[in-house]
């Protein structure tokens, strides 16, 4: 056998033939051909202020930050030259790449989830992120994303991937994706969900009280540290010159041992719990659950980059209630879905979100909503037996006990 | 591994003599794939010999034995292109049925895997630089396995781009299973 095309196939090529021909490519909006350029200037204004105020911009070398971000925007303008899509009736096709060209297709039956974001400056052009999750394991797998769609077809588009009616595979252009989102549409990314959206859950402003126990503000502020630290190493500035740092060190040389833990204690805490409620804002302003009539569930939160996730329900296999202890501690907890297709890690974090950190009635109230029987909620788990119960005491205590005897045998012979 | 009740009613040649489930996939890869893989290896092979050279040449302080390390590397790259190229187009096959994706590829450790197209995901085509060269293309089918994609390697262009329509054509009849 030499290279073998795989004819002869009548019911496949006439699937093909007649329902995917010839639809046309289409390319991204072209407003990110400013969007682009523009979030990879902002993201450099830091170390350009810093370089200005410093006055050593000129003896630090080539500015490889400069040339960095032309870099990125070159790499961002390829990238929207050279992406193309379309949504044919039965499947979802990509094309980009300029030296290592990718055509990514997948059968529209296996769309599990459609993930619409937009940044801020997406948001003032109208434009939205899209993520269609399928539901594979594979670790490195492309995702397969439209950066940079019109918002006006978000919704249509949503609609239409997840929802599958069967009159639409007969349609030939079954979205019509217009280039500039008309004016007067609402700026969310999702578009406003349709009228025949039961809403299950939407965000209280007291739920932010929860925030700080969800210690979210750690992470922060770790971040921040280490973007500072970046920035001053930029700058080939010493910290301890600052003046600022200065003043403290000698304030806290001053004052007793007690004292200086106290304060810094009471100014970690401030930090954190400032930097939980701001985080807790950002990302679950507006926050909306909504159940609509096709099957679908669909998460709507933000408060800058708004983010909207759809979940058919279909592959919904269940809800993951968590307590971590702190939240616990005030009476909180939030909930997460449980699909394929939903990677609760890198740029798909926090899209199985059901709700935020809430009230635990309130979280407990969706569960049952989103399951559609308070039955699992209600029931009571059966403990560990008392063989299992022993078996743990016996590891936990049995180790330390080894190590002990072993220890204090090791030393009486050392002496 | 593979679930044994499965008996792909093939469309390709071995339609008429039904064989066991882990049998040869029925196509080859092109031929031209053989001067792709040797081109790709040599590009691999060169740039190390290339910074061994620079280090005999420009007198690096590590590490010792810089000649005999070199000519054993030339050895081992002219042994690797002579046989891995050829080796690996006697392995690699592929074939696409009703219900299923076979491949086999690999040369010395040879992986033979197939994929229910009830679970197939994604197909993926991609042509690298060196790819295009040889108009060849690699097709990528993920799954929702933990074992990772299927991909097939050093595909004709228009039989990659065949492929790739039959397989989401095929996924898209058959209803996946609710993961």
């Amino acid at each position: 056998m030499t290279d073998g095309t795989v004819d002869g196939q009548a019911p496949l090529d006439e699937q093909r033939g007649t329902h995917a021909a010839d639809l046309p490519w289409r390319r991204l909006a072209p407003g990110m051909l400013v969007v682009e350029p523009v979030r990879e200037i902002i993201k450099f204004i830091p170390m350009l202020t810093v370089l200005v105020f410093a006055g050593r911009a000129g003896e630090s070398g080539p500015p490889w930050g400069l040339i960095g971000t032309a870099a990125v925007i070159a790499l961002g303008i390829s990238r929207w030259l050279t992406t193309r899509y379309r949504i044919t009736p039965t499947i979802v096709e990509v094309r980009r790449g300029l030296v290592q060209r990718k055509h990514l297709t997948v059968p529209r039956d296996r769309v599990r989830t459609v993930d619409v974001s937009a940044h801020p400056l997406q948001r003032l052009l109208r434009l939205v992120k899209i993520e269609i999750g399928t539901g594979t394991s594979h670790h490195g797998a492309e995702t397969l994303k439209l950066d940079g769609l019109p918002a006006a077809a978000a919704g249509p588009l949503r609609a239409e991937l997840l929802h599958r009616a069967p009159a639409m595979a007969h349609t030939v252009a079954p979205v019509s994706v217009t280039d500039q989102g008309a004016p007067g549409e609402p700026m969310d990314a999702a578009g406003e969900p349709p009228d025949d959206s039961e809403t299950l859950a939407t965000l209280n402003p007291r739920w932010i009280g929860y925030a700080p126990a969800t210690l979210s503000g750690v992470v922060t502020g770790a971040v921040l540290i280490g973007l500072g630290w970046r920035i001053l190493n930029e700058a080939r500035l010493d910290p301890t010159q600052l003046s600022a740092v200065h003043q403290i060190r000698t304030h806290l040389q001053r004052t007793p041992l007690w004292i200086d833990v106290l304060q810094v204690s009471a100014l970690v805490i401030v930090a954190v719990t400032v930097l939980s409620v701001a985080g807790y804002v950002l990302s679950f302003w507006g926050f909306r659950l909504t159940r609509h009539a096709h099957g679908t569930l669909q998460a709507d939160r933000g408060l800058l980059t708004t983010r909207a996730t759809s979940i058919e329900e279909r592959r919904l296999h269940g809800v993951d209630r968590s307590e971590p202890l702190l939240l616990r501690a005030v009476g909180g907890a939030r909930l997460q879905a449980i699909a394929t297709g939903l990677r609760n890690r890198g740029a798909e974090r926090g899209s199985a979100l059901l709700v935020p950190p809430a009230p635990l009635a309130t979280v407990i109230a969706v569960e049952a909503a989103v399951l559609g029987t308070a039955e699992p909620v209600r029931a009571t788990p059966t403990k560990h037996g008392p063989a299992a119960r022993r078996r743990r005491f016996n590891r936990a205590v049995g180790v330390a006990t080894v190590i002990v005897i072993g220890l204090f045998t090791l030393s009486r012979f050392a002496d | 591994m593979a679930a044994p009740d499965v008996t792909p009613s093939d469309v390709t040649d071995s339609a008429l003599n039904p064989v066991p489930v882990l049998r040869m996939p029925a196509n080859q890869v092109s031929k031209r794939a053989v001067a792709y893989w040797f081109t790709r290896a040599l590009a691999g092979w060169l740039v190390v010999i290339g910074v061994q050279a620079a280090g005999w040449i420009l007198d690096w302080p590590i590490p010792p034995w810089r000649p005999q390390i070199l000519a054993a590397t030339v050895v081992i790259a002219v042994i690797h292109l002579a046989v891995m190229p050829r080796w690996r187009y006697s392995v690699h096959r592929w074939e696409l049925t009703d219900d299923a994706v076979y491949t086999r590829s690999g040369w010395w450790t040879q992986e033979w895997r197939i994929a229910p197209v009830s679970r197939i995901q994604t197909v993926d085509t991609e042509r690298g630089p060196i790819g295009r060269l040889f108009h060849l293309a690699k097709v990528t089918v993920t799954t929702a396995s933990a074992a990772g994609p299927l991909t097939i390697d050093g595909l004709d262009e228009p039989v990659a781009a065949q492929f790739a329509l039959q397989v989401t054509a095929a996924a898209q009849a058959t209803r996946g299973d609710a993961t």
